[in-house]
């Protein structure tokens, strides 16, 4: 189980912390919560895409509780466990887009030109894994990265005011599509990973502020899958407020 | 204010347009010089149907046809070039230059003489698996099927299809129609059983994902007035129980053998009707159906003939266009509208037995 790793490690953290007393400075844990505004989306949008006609991040939580170790005056590492969802709505444009609607047990697929809604509202068990250091007194960067844990996959949209095109080359059929939802949250994979980098402000005594961007490198959708031609990638902003014990 | 940067940022991203693997020849801007197109479609994918008045059948021999195609596509032979309709292959290349497609046309003149004769010969098997009648005036859902078949990991052959040729017909060739299992929850289509339907009229796949029980246009343009209709058929129910529309119960399928003559004029525009509004539209002027669908007796044909009966109001061919619909089906309710209030609803009812199968044969339309 690759994902029990990062729990492990934060359980070391932690333990070894206990055992020497908590010792001042050492350790610092905090609970925050906060948003996630970005998108999932393909690098580089691809030229099946004409215009992307609105999109609107939805408002996506996070919760999460972390810990840094402080291995000197400057230098830390830093762990955690996040609940967060990652979420956002499309409306695109496209041209001869290659897809496979997929509804219930049976599927069809085909060329789709016309506009392309998206909705994406994925929940992630995430852990993070940084190198922290200290700017100034109250203001830390950290670098790292983070594991994810897909936990309540949703992956949805609606091809409409189009037409799709479907069958061999040749003798292709050309079809009215006014509006046809599909869905492939089924097939998006369980693990994400990506890098992770962003600032950490001790505003006051125990109100913490951060924000970091966490950008994805794994595709969200599972291997060989087919429903759209190209890989999609979750990039998202973290803006959270915490206390900081 | 960053979503709309990020947006601005993700449309400066956008790529340059990759030209178009669109081959397709716009029948609804087909025209032909100096002559009226009665009717005009784009069958089994690549197939151009012309129906046009017998005085003009000799013309079609050397003609410059005025076509459309898609934007940035080519065509060859190229247009202005005189052509014998009966035997060009138009050849349309996609802006692409990787896609193409060959069209022919299917010609059919105008209907003319007291009786029209259906003998049913002529048949052959589409890029798609399935028999197609030579007579393009008659058409099936077969298409249709064919969208469903993979789906259900069926192979595209013609036995695997509701609608079929019969080669022991009353005389020569033969329609046959059976009943097949659909899928219960197909995309698109919830047809749990696929009754076998054949008409005179076309299968507008354009419309097989988006309103199913519209993509039956029922009728070809018809300016004679219909007594009634003649032919031989027989029809033996499935054996099992009866799905209604996804529930098995206890009832005997019927076939169904019907006709429907309406006006089909409306202003500049010419109307077809469906399976979702022939049987409650006020266009309709005249119906002659089969009152018993129930198996017949023996492995033998039996004549039928049907009556259109009294007509409320004369048909004024002076002014009008009008329309013939002749429907066969294996199964009476393999799909039609729900109705509520009398008014058909957009949900279709796909009902019927596995293996009900009808077959028709040498089939005439007699006019008044």
């Amino acid at each position: 189980m690759k994902h029990t790793y990062p729990f492990l490690l934060l359980l070391l953290l932690a333990q070894s912390g206990f055992s020497q007393e908590n010792s001042w400075g050492k350790f610092d844990f905090k609970v925050k919560a906060g948003a996630n505004i970005g998108g999932t989306a393909p690098m580089g949008i691809p030229a099946q895409v004409r215009e992307i006609k609105s999109f609107n991040p939805l408002i996506s939580l996070s919760m999460e509780a972390g810990v840094v170790r402080w291995l000197d005056a400057r230098w830390g590492i830093s762990s955690g466990i996040r609940f967060e969802n990652k979420g956002m709505t499309t409306v695109a444009r496209v041209k001869e887009y290659a897809m496979r609607l997929h509804l219930d047990d049976g599927e069809i697929s085909g060329l789709f030109t016309g506009e392309v809604e998206t909705k994406v509202k994925n929940g992630y068990l995430n852990i993070p894994l940084a190198l922290h250091y200290r700017l100034l007194a109250s203001l830390n960067a950290r670098l790292g990265g983070y594991y994810a844990y897909l936990l309540d996959p949703s992956f949805t949209g609606v091809a409409c005011a189009g037409h799709f095109r479907q069958g061999d080359p040749g003798f292709e059929h050309n079809m009215e599509m006014e509006r046809q939802p599909y869905e492939f949250s089924s097939e998006l994979s369980k693990h994400d990973f990506g890098l992770l980098g962003g600032v950490e402000w001790n505003a006051f005594r125990h109100l913490v502020v951060s924000f970091d961007l966490n950008w994805g490198l794994h595709t969200i959708f599972v291997k060989g899958f087919t429903g759209v031609s190209f890989p999609m990638y979750n990039v998202y902003s973290n803006v959270a407020f915490g206390y900081h014990f | 204010m960053a979503v709309a940067a990020g947006l601005a940022g993700m449309s400066a991203c956008i790529k340059p347009e990759l030209p178009s693997s669109e081959a397709d020849i716009d029948v609804e801007k087909f025209e032909l010089p100096g002559i009226k197109c009665l009717e005009k479609e784009i069958k089994e994918g690549n197939s151009i149907y012309i129906k046009v008045g017998s005085q003009h059948w000799l013309s079609l021999l050397s003609i410059c046809p005025q076509i459309e195609i898609s934007k940035g596509a080519t065509i060859t032979p190229p247009l202005g070039v005189a052509v014998d309709l009966n035997t060009v292959e138009y050849v349309v290349t996609a802006e692409n230059k990787k896609s193409s497609k060959t069209y022919t046309f299917n010609l059919a003149q105008e209907y003319s003489g007291d009786t029209v004769f259906f003998p049913f010969e002529g048949w052959k098997v589409s890029s798609e698996g399935y028999y197609t009648l030579n007579d393009a005036d008659w058409s099936s859902g077969n298409a249709g099927v064919s969208l469903g078949l993979p789906l259900l990991e069926r192979d595209k052959i013609p036995e695997n299809y509701p609608s079929q040729m019969e080669a022991s017909g009353k005389k020569g060739s033969a329609v046959k129609l059976e009943t097949k299992l659909g899928g219960k929850r197909l995309p698109f289509m919830n047809v749990p059983v696929w009754s076998g339907n054949f008409f005179l009229g076309s299968f507008n796949i354009g419309k097989a994902l988006s309103s199913t029980l519209e993509a039956t246009e029922f009728g070809r343009r018809y300016q004679r007035k219909p007594r009634c209709i003649q032919g031989y058929y027989k029809y033996r129910e499935g054996s099992g129980r009866y799905n209604d529309n996804g529930t098995e119960i206890d009832r005997p399928d019927s076939c169904s053998i019907y006709a429907v003559f309406y006006r089909a004029d409306q202003g500049s525009s010419i109307v077809t009707l469906t399976a979702y509004d022939v049987n409650t539209s006020p266009r309709i002027l005249a119906r002659a159906e089969l009152r018993d669908g129930s198996s017949t007796v023996g492995d033998d044909f039996h004549e039928f003939s049907i009556d259109f009966g009294e007509y409320p109001v004369e048909p004024d061919f002076e002014n009008h266009t009008y329309k013939l619909a002749v429907v066969f089906s294996s199964s009476a309710r393999g799909g039609t509208p729900k109705y509520e209030n009398g008014q058909p609803a957009k949900t279709a009812i796909y009902a019927g037995k596995v293996g009900s199968a009808l077959v028709v044969d040498e089939v005439k339309v007699i006019n008044y």
